[in-house]
């Protein structure tokens, strides 16, 4: 990064290539949607471009990455429940209000030859976590950062980036039990 | 015992993870040993992990990798750049055109209740009253009943008029008032001791109405009646319509006109330099006709004023005729000493002499009759047609908004002036509330860190 930011194209072209795949996946995990994905590099990439006289390598790079990262996809978030807000349908009894749910068909499960793939029920159980647990548990287990590195991109505390973990493993746990004996 | 199996469960988390302290790491694994229920955790724990690593991972699309390292990379194209400029750019636009909208709504649907307003107050005064003037310049309505009298236009004859201001409920309780009082013979009229026997003198009443204090303050004026059935009343009206198409209006009026028996007695087309199209027609009609000939005429555009005045000229005309027959008289004594030619020549031309003015003034006399005559038999309406121009009327909307707009501005500068002091002690306490929250929350975060760590 500090290549790229003395001059260089071919960093900011290492960079990408080295990076790319992770934020696509950190993005994906945490909006379910690809195509949000999609957007969420794009928009990393150019606010890396942006912001690159503002980088200080204060802490590791990744880190940074991800916070800008973590940060687009929360605007992403914001925008889409501002849609969703027209989209709303009320439930049988009339009463509240859920969001439409866009499925990602994907991931469904095939009746005959799928049924057993443990993927889509893995990504089923991390789409059903709560937001924070999600990101914590996304960043933790596919993207190895370490608990310090998690609270620096989610800008909380060390121990709140444990009590987030535990609680996501144990939501994890209970969606995954009825498929995965050995865990119980 | 449960207290340490849920601390373990949190610890052994993290342990999996490597990123508990060397005390934490000996907790962990002392426990483990002893603990089958926590070591059976330990091991599903370390199964989940292994089985959402299974999670498969996604590759970016290659034509969208090569759109991003184009647009982001090559900083040949600003994608967002644009698409974030575009959206400020539609946001401050949109923005502006919302208040602008807003202005011009506001203006025009102001416009348009001021005309409705005056629309229905000019509809209830068609209802109650026989002659009404229209004043729609200051939104205030005002008609008129002018019935009998002395012979002077507005001298003695019954002219009520009501003065009327933001809505139109009120005129019919109070126009029944003036009628009760036209109807009842021995109503008085409750103001400065005059009562209906004061016949010649002009009385005005004014009736405030103290329960509407926000609102409408209705004048009365009545002028006492003089009434017969004999009455010579010469009746004019005055109408300026709105019209969408001069023309066709013409057309109609013309029509009208012949359908009533009357005639047009003139017709004048004028374009006024800011390009509006109006025009002054002149209708005579007979009187009977008078009332339905109006009614026609107001079908035919939106009525921005109407005023209908009736002249009692009975006691003009009595006083001619009672003149007439009086000289009559004279000028038949004279003209039959004439024919009994007893008198002498020096008489005669004498006689003569005295007939000749006579003459005269009965000639005079039946020419002003004859003008009554006309003038009461057949009623003139004077309508004024105005093209309804878009133009001109987006014309006065802008400058109608621009006026608001100012308005709006100062009104609202006066008002932040006023409560600048105010603001800004607002201000200073959120600031000072923020910083101490955020100071007091920091040293909570502190202190149990400390405490955990």
């Amino acid at each position: 990064m500090m290549e790229y930011k003395a001059g260089s194209v071919s960093a900011l072209e290492e960079i990408f290539q080295r990076y790319k795949k992770p934020i696509l996946n950190y993005a994906f995990k945490l909006l379910s949607s690809f195509a949000d994905a999609e957007d969420v590099v794009g928009e990393v990439f150019y606010i890396l471009t942006l912001r690159k006289d503002s980088y200080e390598p204060v802490a590791k790079f990744s880190t940074w990455i991800y916070t800008i990262a973590h940060n687009v996809a929360i605007d992403r978030i914001r925008r889409r429940k501002r849609i969703f807000f027209f989209w709303q349908k009320k439930d049988k009894d009339g009463t509240s209000y859920a969001e439409l749910d866009i499925p990602d068909t994907r991931f469904m499960p095939d009746n005959d030859a799928e049924e057993n793939d443990i993927s889509c029920y893995v990504k089923k159980a991390i789409d059903k976590l709560p937001f924070q647990l999600k990101e914590a548990i996304v960043l933790r287990q596919y993207h190895n950062l370490s608990y310090e590195e998690i609270g620096a991109v989610l800008n909380c505390s060390l121990s709140k980036v444990k009590i987030l973990i535990f609680r996501a493993k144990e939501c994890l746990r209970k969606e995954l039990l009825p498929y995965m004996e050995e865990i119980r | 015992m449960i207290f340490i199996h849920s601390k373990i469960k949190k610890l052994i988390s993290a342990y999996l993870d490597n990123e508990v302290s060397e005390k934490e790491k000996n907790l962990v694994e002392e426990h483990l040993k002893k603990c089958t229920f926590c070591r059976k955790y330990y091991e599903g724990l370390q199964k989940l992990s292994s089985t959402l690593g299974k999670y498969q991972e996604e590759e970016l699309s290659p034509d969208l990798e090569q759109r991003i390292k184009n647009n982001f990379l090559g900083k040949k194209y600003k994608g967002v750049a644009k698409m974030k400029n575009k959206k400020l750019i539609v946001g401050i636009s949109s923005g502006a055109l919302a208040i602008l909208l807003m202005f011009v709504f506001v203006g025009h649907m102001q416009t348009y209740l001021r005309r409705s307003m005056q629309g229905r107050v000019h509809d209830t005064a068609m209802e109650l009253s026989g002659a009404k003037e229209y004043d729609s310049t200051n939104g205030r309505v005002r008609f008129e009943n002018y019935v009998g009298g002395s012979g002077k236009q507005y001298s003695s004859g019954l002219t009520s008029s009501v003065q009327y201001q933001n809505s139109s409920k009120k005129i019919k309780s109070v126009d029944k008032e003036i009628l009760r009082g036209m109807n009842g013979s021995s109503a008085e009229w409750e103001s400065g001791g005059h009562t209906r026997a004061d016949y010649n003198k002009p009385l005005s009443v004014t009736a405030i109405e103290s329960s509407a204090q926000e609102g409408p303050i209705v004048i009365v004026e009545p002028y006492l009646p003089a009434t017969g059935k004999e009455d010579k009343l010469i009746r004019n009206a005055d109408a300026t319509l709105e019209v969408e198409n001069i023309q066709k209006v013409y057309d109609e009026i013309v029509k009208i006109g012949k359908g009533k028996n009357g005639y047009l007695a003139a017709a004048n087309f004028n374009e006024s330099a800011n390009g509006r199209v109006s025009a002054q027609i002149i209708l005579r009609v007979p009187k009977e006709k008078f009332e339905e000939t109006i009614d026609e005429v107001r079908k035919l555009g939106q009525v921005k004023r109407f005023d209908i005045k009736s002249i009692d000229v009975s006691q003009d005309y009595n006083a001619l005729v009672s003149e007439l027959n009086t000289i009559k008289t004279v000028y038949d004594k004279i003209a039959e000493k004439l024919k009994e030619k007893k008198t002498d020549i020096q008489a005669a031309i004498r006689l003569e002499s005295e007939l000749t003015p006579i003459a005269k003034r009965i000639a005079a006399i039946r020419n002003k009759i004859s003008e009554y005559d006309n003038l009461i038999s057949v009623s003139t309406i004077t309508i004024n047609l105005y093209e309804v121009s878009w133009k001109l009327m987006i014309q006065e909307s802008v400058k109608e908004t621009k006026q608001r707009f100012v308005a709006f501005v100062s009104s609202l500068l006066k008002n932040s002036i006023t409560l600048l002091p105010l603001l800004v002690i607002i201000c200073v306490v959120v600031i000072v509330c923020v910083v101490l929250t955020k100071k007091l929350v920091r040293a909570i975060k502190n202190i149990f860190t400390k405490k955990t760590s």
